[in-house]
């Protein structure tokens, strides 16, 4: 069977996946500290017929050789770690991290999650958690008669007493990766840890390469809706062609039948 | 006798060959530091004295053009402007890149995405996957926080039409072939897109569409002509 019938399909096929990611990475446009994915494509084995420069049967030497591909397939996916733009909401409890790290959170079950999402709230007990009531697991707990917080941009939390003084009561810690493209998305905006990420370091924030903290900010996600619509127009025109190689291949294929009558 | 015919199916198998690099190009569209090949045929004598060019031998080639450079921010993106090639340390030994597209492992190895240690000139340099900004000056030069580590291998080779093409897409050096000193230019932040155009390779395909019909239609001919002979 000709070969370009499933080269072609292998295109189509990583196309298709291609259109997914983008159509999520567009989904979330506006979650907050959502960081876009990327696909990377490789291509798939070559065959080869002649290796170039070896001598024919004539004498002469192959100048070419003959090596035909057999199309694509998608190698894996990557976080893009960009900073996103921090936006001003006012809220005291809104953070973002400028710059590289992450906050470290506490689920139930008692397993750590990474998020760039700094919309925390207080609970009960005066602990910041996310929007789920995870716990950030930096112990800083603000007392319940606090009138107000303040966050350095190095994560030490105070809060305003009835006495008009500022105590502190924690810091906020942010945690880097060697490797942050290697984290895996565990969706809620929540990042885990890999093998190829390595162990999170705690950082004091805004030192030794970790970001600064911006209190009363969030940081947007760093999807830019231009770039992902020009790369779905890209995906749609590629998965077309592609169709169209498999259309050429298989009208090729019905004049051989025809040929014998 | 029936020459003809044979001469008709080699050319349906050349153009069908053609149509199946054709469709690994535009397969790999969006494949980084993807390099299109390029369908080459030539005639051949077969000795005997005989009308043109006897055997049709087709070949492939890798055209090294040039692919466009798209920006990503990301700190290990390289991208390579010019011609030339990264040297990748691969169990089957050293091979050749274009795809620009490395990260660093934990133990602070700058390896390709799949995982295969980069070359570097000398002893391979060690960067501290948690010790700040590392840069790469355009010619391979690694800094970080503005102290050298090492400087990454770049290389050419002194014949580009000999290059072989292992399973990964990444490239070896033929017989006979080798390297070479590089001018090539590392940039930063960047990664090379394929060079594959795709209306290009529509015109390729439609191209090669037409001469396997034309080669078809041309067999049939001859089959009928026989026909008629044997009536």
């Amino acid at each position: 069977m000709i070969r370009s019938l499933y080269t072609a399909a292998s295109g189509m096929k990583a196309q298709q996946l291609q259109v997914d990611t983008i159509a999520n990475n567009i989904a979330n446009v506006n979650t907050a500290g959502f960081k876009k994915s990327q696909l990377s494509f490789r291509s798939l084995l070559y065959q080869t017929y002649r290796e170039p420069g070896l001598p024919l049967a004539n004498n002469q030497s192959d100048v070419s050789g003959l090596q035909i591909g057999s199309g694509t397939e998608i190698a894996g996916s990557r976080q893009l770690m960009g900073q996103g733009l921090l936006e001003g909401t006012g809220n005291a409890l809104d953070l973002a991290i400028e710059g590289p790290g992450f906050f470290q959170v506490q689920l139930p079950s008692g397993e750590l999650r990474f998020t760039r999402n700094g919309a925390f709230r207080q609970d009960a007990e005066g602990r910041l958690v996310t929007a789920e009531g995870y716990r950030l697991s930096d112990n800083v707990a603000i007392p319940p008669d606090s009138l107000g917080i303040a966050i350095s941009p190095q994560g030490e939390v105070r809060s305003l007493g009835d006495d008009n003084t500022l105590a502190s009561v924690g810091a906020i810690r942010v945690y880097t990766f060697a490797n942050p493209s290697g984290l895996k998305a565990m969706g809620g905006n929540y990042y885990s840890p890999t093998a190829a990420t390595g162990d999170a370091e705690a950082r004091l924030a805004a030192s030794q390469g970790a970001g600064e903290i911006r209190q009363h900010s969030l940081e947007r996600s760093n999807v830019e809706t231009v770039d992902e619509l020009v790369a779905l127009i890209v995906a749609q025109r590629n998965y077309e062609v592609n169709s169209r190689a498999i259309r050429v291949s298989d009208e090729m294929l019905s004049q051989v039948t025809q040929l014998v009558q | 006798m029936d020459v003809g015919l044979y001469r008709m199916v080699a050319a349906m198998r050349n153009n069908q060959q053609r149509v199946e690099i054709v469709a690994s190009n535009i397969a790999n569209a969006e494949t980084i530091g993807f390099k299109r090949m390029l369908h080459v045929a030539h005639g051949q004598r077969s000795g005997a004295a005989g009308p043109g060019h006897d055997l049709v031998v087709t070949g492939s080639a890798v055209d090294l053009q040039q692919g466009i450079m798209s920006h990503t921010g990301e700190p290990f993106d390289l991208a390579l402007d010019g011609a030339g090639f990264f040297l990748v340390d691969t169990p089957e030994g050293e091979v050749m890149t274009r795809s620009g597209m490395f990260q660093v492992t934990t133990a602070g190895v700058l390896t390709t995405d799949d995982g295969f240690p980069v070359a570097w000139e000398g002893t391979r340099g060690q960067i501290d996957p948690q010790g700040g900004d590392v840069s790469f000056a355009g010619n391979g030069q690694v800094l970080q926080n503005g102290q050298p580590i090492g400087k990454l291998k770049l290389v050419n080779v002194e014949n580009a039409g000999q290059l072989v093409v292992d399973s990964a897409g990444r490239y070896r050096l033929g017989t006979g072939n080798q390297f070479t000193d590089s001018e090539v230019t590392v940039n930063q932040g960047f990664l090379e897109r394929a060079n594959v155009q795709t209306v290009d390779e529509l015109v390729e395909m439609i191209a090669a569409q037409r001469s396997f019909d034309m080669a078809s239609q041309t067999f049939r001919l001859i089959s009928e002509s026989y026909q008629r002979l044997n009536r």
